[in-house]
């Protein structure tokens, strides 16, 4: 198709190492049989043995999944909701600009704002109930806050590449609103649901500003305790805990991208 | 059913129709071959500003204000959830940004713009441009990365784009595993890389670089290095979805029109890329120069973006005024730039389209 | 008339306009039980919306719509005993073939026994057996059109509706899946409604046949009716009709043309107007018959084969050459002729249509 400059693919494999590099690093130091320093010393395991018994991390990672599982869970409710209600109603021209502002400000704006504003959110709240108090209860509120939009955008993109002619075919042969929503609509956004959910699942995993801001003392997650972790002093645990975080995280990726491709 | 009220039957259409096609015409009236409209039976006209007025909606027969009442239904609950939690915080950010922090840490809501002033750099002493310049650092060096970026990533993405169709899922797949990276592990990861003990080093201490024993960081290296390799999947991965589409006919024609490489660049591979363009630059400028993480772990005080800042105002310094006002100062630059692009297709759109993007 | 015959569709005064375009105006139809009816005009014509108005896909602003004497216009699509075949077949992507068939019977709660009887039959009948469990995106455009066909067929609707159901198809494909259509209609009875801009297939399957132009009917009658004897040059032009002949009055029977003096059997309403005479009703001969009726000398111009004929262009041998559009005639492959000979030409009375003048076009 095109002739191959070797510079061009220099560069590409540059990059890809540019990208890949720290996680190797890390990954390679987790297995690295040396307390301190950064010489290698020999392979082994006992990093991982260590991170099991680890009580706080332990703790830490049953917040992140927790939190993860339950805010994906409201948020893909909602998102789907959203998209549903958005995208697959007549609503006048001008109200689906509006509809795309909304539905794309969390995507764009800055998370650190997102985690002031929330921050503030739940500052004024706090003076109606205790129960948001910077904790559990919190940390999910947040999460949820911000995965909604991905959600209903993975939706709202799924519903757009099914056209009128199926809704129609299907009523032409006489189904009924209940058995249309179950039988086709339903089953056609069903990828782009486990997609958003699949991604709503790793932003949660992976957020760590709009967390760090809005978390309590008994509500830290994985990325919170390897950040203060850095300003404490790295160990070797947690270059093995980053390694399985990585990899852990790598599993809904794969899933997602699977399913968005189907159709 | 009386008579008059059943439509008129078959044969006396064709009756009529026949007779009209013997007949002599005369005046220049009715066209001869064509079917009479039968007598239409008495209707009620549905009234035109009917509040049930029906229509047909995706094959269904159903009225405007039911639509309207099951969309509301399902959009309703979550356009609620954002409002309280995002868009009125956000309104409240801004107001919060002309109050100012009293002695012992509260709010004093009083209508003030001490916090811009400061902002801009008045102090107790003068007139100080710490602030200003901590801004004018997070432009650039969101706009130091993001040209990096596009740099690195046009010929990633040509390069993956000329790849067999096999290999190139395997290119992708590669591409977006580390997009979904935690950021606060590749960040720190470097600290790593750059260690005193590592190659890296050992090297530029070597050359008379750097002190003997002192590693690569804090410093600006170090934070370009881990802005890049954050952020470089962010632009690669919309730019891609313009350069796989990309006709290379055009490209071919343009090698043998013009001389120079630059001019190749200008008028075949930009104009056909420039939306995948749009929404990396986008999508990488933004929340680069918003970025926290990476200065903190790896920059020093001299590396101090305005995401840090902010940090700081709520944490330590506990002065939320201000820290909104800074906040409103990001997002006016966020908006600035938004506006400055003005994209037609949503960056959100990338996001489960096909290539499945997100970002963090 | 005194009989209550069900008449099968019955539209009237249809009218539809979307924002500034009118659609249909004043659209009136009427196709009885058994009949493959094919309603035949350029796109934008409004065809597809008169087929999705009866299908109960849109809402017409004015008219109504009767079936079997019973006025459907406001009952859901849901709810009539119509069905579509899509000109995209819309198949549901995430059902296999049997499901997609099934769809209809199943909404409409039928035993299962009975589904799995029904899918059995439509799909041989449709001679998709042993296709049940392959999905939509493993089939070719032929048997996506197939698996649409028997989804629509297998609820034994009253009418079918098929929109454009050649245009996604091969060519090689068409006529056989012409000849198939033809052999289920005769063998189920279904009334077919068809909607295409083709009007070889409008030829080729339908008995009757209803020409639309910008929201209107401009004709309609059996096939042969409107083939024959088109209402205007509009329907002749788009029925394929080259041979148009300016004929201005010279008698009650006689009409005066480049071609010299016709008889003309299908008196006009006009004294001057346009005559039109299909290719394959003229008549030639190698040797030139000067003085009878309806004769004039001609010049080939050009002998083109095409497939299962010959088209052979010419125009009248006269010594002044002025340049003049060729008259079209068809010839059986077998007929030799070459440029510059000279024929005799015979345009039977008979088959002169002249062309309505009050139309539009």
């Amino acid at each position: 198709m095109k002739q191959k400059r070797p510079i061009v693919a220099l560069i590409a494999f540059f990059s890809m190492a540019l990208m890949y590099v720290p996680s190797i690093a890390v990954a390679v130091f987790s297995v690295n049989d040396a307390i301190y320093g950064l010489t290698w010393r020999g392979f082994t395991l006992r990093w991982y043995q260590k991170l099991i018994q680890n009580e706080y991390i332990i703790d830490a990672a049953i917040n992140t999944l927790f939190v993860a599982t339950v805010s994906t869970l409201i948020a893909t409710v909602l998102g789907t909701a959203l998209a549903l209600g958005l995208y697959r109603f007549p609503w006048p021209p001008s109200c689906h600009r509006l509809f795309d502002l909304v539905i794309n400000i969390p995507v764009v704006v800055p998370d650190i704002i997102m985690a002031v504003a929330l921050a503030l959110a739940f500052n004024a709240l706090r003076l109606l109930s205790k129960t948001f108090d910077m904790g559990m209860v919190t940390l999910v509120v947040a999460h949820v806050t911000f995965q909604i939009s991905f959600v209903a955008l993975v939706v709202k993109s799924r519903l757009e590449s099914l056209g009128p002619e199926t809704d129609e075919a299907a009523r032409d042969l006489y189904a009924s609103s209940f058995f249309h929503f179950r039988r086709v609509t339903l089953p056609l956004i069903r990828p782009g649901i486990i997609a958003g959910a699949m991604l709503a699942f790793t932003l949660s995993l992976d957020d760590f500003i709009i967390s760090f801001f809005n978390h309590g003392p008994d509500s830290i997650t994985l990325p919170i305790f390897i950040y203060a972790s850095i300003k404490r002093g790295l160990t070797p645990e947690i270059h093995a805990l980053s390694t399985a975080v990585l990899i852990v995280t790598a599993i809904p990726i794969i899933i997602a991208e699977r399913l968005t491709r189907k159709f | 059913m009386g008579q008059d009220s059943r439509p008129p039957k078959i044969r006396a259409q064709e009756t009529t129709a026949k007779e009209i096609l013997t007949q002599e015409t005369t005046a220049n009236e009715a066209p001869a071959r064509q079917i009479q409209a039968p007598i239409v039976p008495p209707k009620d006209k549905p009234s035109a500003k009917d509040k049930t007025k029906t229509l047909i909606w995706l094959g269904e027969f159903t009225t405007r204000f039911s639509l309207r009442l099951r969309a509301l239904a399902l959009a309703g609950p979550p356009l609620l959830w954002l409002t309280l939690l995002l868009a009125l915080p956000c309104l409240l950010l801004t107001g919060l940004a002309f109050t100012s922090r009293g002695p012992y840490g509260e709010i004093v809501f009083e209508l003030t713009f001490d916090n811009l002033a400061r902002l801009f750099g008045r102090t107790n002493f003068g007139w100080s441009p710490a602030f200003l310049y901590i801004i004018a650092r997070s432009l650039w060096v969101a706009l130091v990365t993001t040209v990096l970026c596009v740099l690195l990533a046009y010929p990633l993405t040509f390069h993956i784009a000329t790849r067999p169709a096999k290999k190139r899922v395997y290119w992708l797949i590669l591409l977006v595993v580390p997009f979904w990276t935690n950021v606060v592990v590749r960040a720190y990861a470097w600290l790593l890389i750059l260690g005193p003990q590592m190659p890296p080093a050992q090297l530029s201490a070597a050359l008379g670089l750097i002190r003997d024993g002192a590693p690569l960081y804090p410093g600006p290296l170090a934070v370009y290095l881990g802005m890049v390799s954050t952020f470089l999947p962010f632009m690669a991965l919309p730019l891609y979805t313009s350069v796989e589409r990309i006709n290379w006919e055009i490209l071919e024609a343009a090698k043998d029109l013009y001389g120079t490489r630059y001019m190749i660049f200008k008028q075949a591979i930009l104009p056909q890329t420039r939306p995948g363009l749009a929404v990396g630059i986008i999508v990488t400028f933004v929340p680069a120069m918003a970025m926290f993480v990476v200065t903190d772990i790896l920059g020093g005080a001299k590396s101090m973006l305005i995401g840090n800042l902010i940090q700081q105002q709520f944490a330590q310094a506990r002065d939320w005024p201000f820290g909104a006002a800074l906040s409103g100062a990001l997002m006016f630059m966020t908006l600035l730039i938004l506006a400055i692009f003005r994209y037609r297709q949503r960056p959100g759109e990338r996001v489960g389209g096909g290539l499945f993007t997100g970002f963090r | 008339m005194t009989d209550q015959i069900n008449v099968g569709l019955l539209c009237g005064g249809v009218s539809k306009t979307f924002g500034n375009h009118k659609a249909l105006i004043d659209v009136s139809l009427s196709v009885n039980k058994g009949e493959i009816v094919t309603i035949l005009g350029p796109s934008g014509c409004g065809k597809t919306t008169l087929l999705r108005i009866i299908a109960g896909l849109e809402l017409p602003d004015n008219g109504f719509v009767f079936l079997d004497s019973e006025d459907i216009t406001r009952v859901p699509a849901s709810k009539r005993p119509i069905n579509t075949v899509f000109q995209s077949y819309a198949l549901f992507p995430h059902l296999d073939v049997f499901s997609n068939v099934a769809f209809g019977l199943q909404a409409r709660k039928t035993p299962k026994s009975d589904i799995v009887l029904k899918v059995r039959n439509i799909l041989a009948l449709v001679r998709l057996d042993g296709m049940e469990k392959r999905f939509p995106h493993e089939l070719s455009g032929g048997q996506k059109q197939r698996v649409a066909l028997a989804r629509a067929l297998v609820n034994e609707p009253k009418i079918l509706l098929l929109d454009e159901p050649m245009s996604a198809l091969d060519a090689h494909l068409r006529s056989q899946v012409q000849e198939e259509l033809r052999t289920i209609q005769k063998k189920l009875g279904t009334t077919f409604i068809l909607v295409t801009h083709d009007q070889n297939e409008a030829k080729r399957l339908s008995n009757h046949l209803a020409v639309m132009h910008e929201g209107k009917i401009i004709q309609f009658g059996t096939t042969e009716e409107v083939f024959t004897k088109p209402a205007n040059k509009f329907v002749a032009e788009f029925l394929g009709a080259t041979n148009f002949i300016d004929a201005s009055r010279v008698s009650d029977t006689v009409y005066d043309t480049h071609y010299g003096p016709m008889l003309v059997n299908d008196k006009p309403n006009w004294n001057n107007g346009k005559i039109i005479i299909w290719p394959e009703r003229i008549q030639i001969r190698a040797d030139a018959v000067p003085g009878e009726n309806n004769w004039f000398s001609g010049k080939v111009m050009d002998r083109l084969f095409n497939g299962d004929g010959v088209d052979i262009l010419l125009v009248k041998d006269s010594d002044d050459d002025v340049p003049e559009k060729p008259i079209l005639v068809k010839a059986k492959p077998d007929f030799q002729v070459e440029s510059g000979q000279r024929l005799g030409v015979f345009f039977p009375p008979e088959h002169l249509v002249p062309l309505d003048k009050h139309t539009l076009n």
